[in-house]
């Protein structure tokens, strides 16, 4: 079967869409006929888990495969989403809000950067100048009591939301090999399922023979055995996917392991951040997963880890 | 006609897109309530959101018959801001203190009960701190007494006080969401404070049922209750 490129889906890209919804069919009718046989387990949570997979898989393909400029304005309202789900979770002063207006009114100039792909405007915007720009702000407003832990929280919810996720939309227009036909969208696709097919693994890994538990006060369902069978699988699982990538076979092995690791680390910091919080979801945005950043919390910190190693190994 | 396709689609599809997608405020239509019924929705008072929160939240028959108390004195300062929540809001504009004579601010809402309008009231009379109860005023309660034959609605809202605060020209994104109870009666036997207490108790059980749904520790941004004697309107 020959694939025909659709929109800004190159073939490659179709046949991993293809293989993502057969397996996505393939749980719900597991999850079905469980219900079904075995109406005494529990499983309302996997249901709405998997439906909501549906919905996300579906707007994933609407907004990336169809227009690049449109792909990054919808990544942006995505950023602007967790960005308010995560200042509004935070226990802010009421005299944050106008330094909290200043974090809304950068996402647009984010994202404009990378839609001109001007890197260097791009990468030092939320890092450097609103590094300065949040200070100020609060000292014009001259609430000092607590101003300290305002000035690195809104600083950090910027980072871990708009900064992150601008990285994925970079990966949209970053330069790649002349020979490389699966298309930059083929780049966010590899990212995104890797890092969501991780968590996945992980869990399934540790329910099937987890025991030791890697991180008992942040997360108390992680183990060991779960970490390391996620790891291994997204490794492999990178290699195998590699036709997607511009990279070589040892390139795309690094690429897995970064994406696993730092994927794991982003959903613990997450974790920490709710128990610190006493909070069981960040919101409850999406049925099943709970808020935005419950299910951005592994992307988090693994878009950042996988633009850069792309960018690093970029032809020059 | 053409006023209610206007006030339609600016409330529910201008505002509450601006509302839902970025606001970010959840408020879905809720079941409890039936069509074509009379109510008083009773609901917590934080910002200028709120009315609009509401207004989006009702099925558009509802919208066309449901008219907000608003304060006289603030939002019937001149004869353009009387137009515009005439109009779009179809307020019915009470004045807060009976010094300057004029209509009875309990008759004027019991004529649009009559005729079988529902109202919109914030027994708290003027918009408080975030996440904080005032004390409520006894309006509310003498209308209901009078119409024991309409149910009052409880209606929660937080987060909207931190999306726009009183006192604050500019609104923020925050994450909030609209509840609605179910529709209660009072008994006629009631005294005014007991039909007080009983809608302010039906508003905490929202309060408690919002913070359950969202897993938060009971300790965390408590509402509280300002246990001040209540001042009655009239």
């Amino acid at each position: 079967m020959k694939l025909e490129p659709i929109f800004n889906m190159s073939s490659q890209v179709q046949l991993v869409l293809i293989g993502i919804f057969t397996l996505l069919i393939l749980f719900t009718l597991t999850f079905q006929a469980l219900k079904k046989f075995r109406p005494k387990m529990n499983l309302k949570e996997l249901i709405d888990r998997t439906t909501s997979w549906w919905k996300m898989l579906i707007i994933f393909v609407v907004c990336i495969f169809i227009n690049k400029t449109f792909a990054i304005i919808m990544i942006g309202f995505l950023s602007f989403i967790a960005l308010r789900e995560m200042l509004s979770t935070l226990n802010f002063r009421t005299s944050d809000r106008r330094s909290m207006f200043w974090c809304y009114l950068v996402i647009p100039f984010q994202f404009y950067s990378v839609y001109i792909q001007w890197y260097g405007f791009f990468i030092i915007l939320i890092p450097v100048i609103m590094f300065m720009i949040l200070p100020f702000r609060n000292l014009i407003t001259g609430d000092t009591k607590g101003i300290t832990n305002s000035n690195a929280t809104l600083q950090w919810s910027l980072m871990i939301t708009v900064f992150s996720l601008s990285h994925l939309a970079y990966l949209l227009v970053i330069p790649t090999k002349a020979d490389f036909k699966a298309g930059n969208e083929a780049l966010v696709l590899y990212l995104i399922f890797l890092t969501q097919f991780n968590d996945v693994l992980q869990f399934l890994w540790g329910k099937a023979i987890g025991k030791r538990k890697i991180a008992p006060k942040v997360s108390p369902n992680k183990t060991w055995e779960g970490f390391l069978g996620g790891l291994i699988c997204t490794t492999l699982l990178a290699y195998l996917l590699r036709f997607l990538t511009p990279f070589t076979p040892i390139q795309s092995l690094i690429a897995g392991f970064m994406i696993a690791f730092s994927g794991f680390v982003g959903d613990l910091n997450i974790s920490a951040i709710k128990r610190d919080l006493e909070l069981k979801d960040m919101g409850n945005t999406i049925p099943g997963h709970g808020g935005i950043m419950d299910r951005l919390d592994s992307l988090s910190f693994a878009s950042l880890v996988f633009f850069h190693l792309a960018y690093y190994w970029r032809p020059v | 006609m053409i006023r209610n396709f206007i006030r339609l689609f600016t409330w529910k599809v201008l505002i509450s897109f601006i509302i839902r997608w970025i606001i970010g405020i959840s408020c879905r239509y809720n079941k409890n309530i039936k069509e074509n019924q009379q109510y008083i929705y009773v609901a917590n008072h934080n910002s200028h959101l709120d009315t609009a929160c509401i207004l989006c939240a009702l099925s558009p028959q509802e919208l066309l018959s449901t008219h907000p108390v608003a304060a006289a004195d603030y939002f019937g300062k001149n004869k353009l801001t009387t137009f515009l929540s005439e109009y779009f809001l179809n307020a019915c504009l009470i004045r807060r203190n009976k010094e300057n004579g004029g209509e009875n601010p309990i008759e004027k809402m019991d004529k649009l009960l009559k005729q079988g309008k529902s109202l919109i009231i914030f027994p708290e009379g003027s918009r408080g701190e975030p996440e904080k109860f005032q004390a409520f005023k006894l309006g509310v309660s003498i209308l209901l007494a009078k119409n024991p034959h309409i149910p009052f609605l409880p209606i929660y809202m937080n987060g909207l006080g931190k999306a726009l605060p009183k006192g604050e020209g500019v609104v923020l994104p925050f994450v909030g969401s609209v509840t609605f109870g179910k529709p209660r009666y009072i008994n006629k036997d009631q005294s005014l404070e007991e039909i007080t207490d009983f809608i302010k108790s039906s508003i905490l059980e929202l309060t408690q049922k919002v913070r359950n749904a969202a897993n938060l520790s009971t300790n965390r941004d408590t509402p509280q209750i300002n246990l001040e004697p209540n001042n009655p309107l009239n």
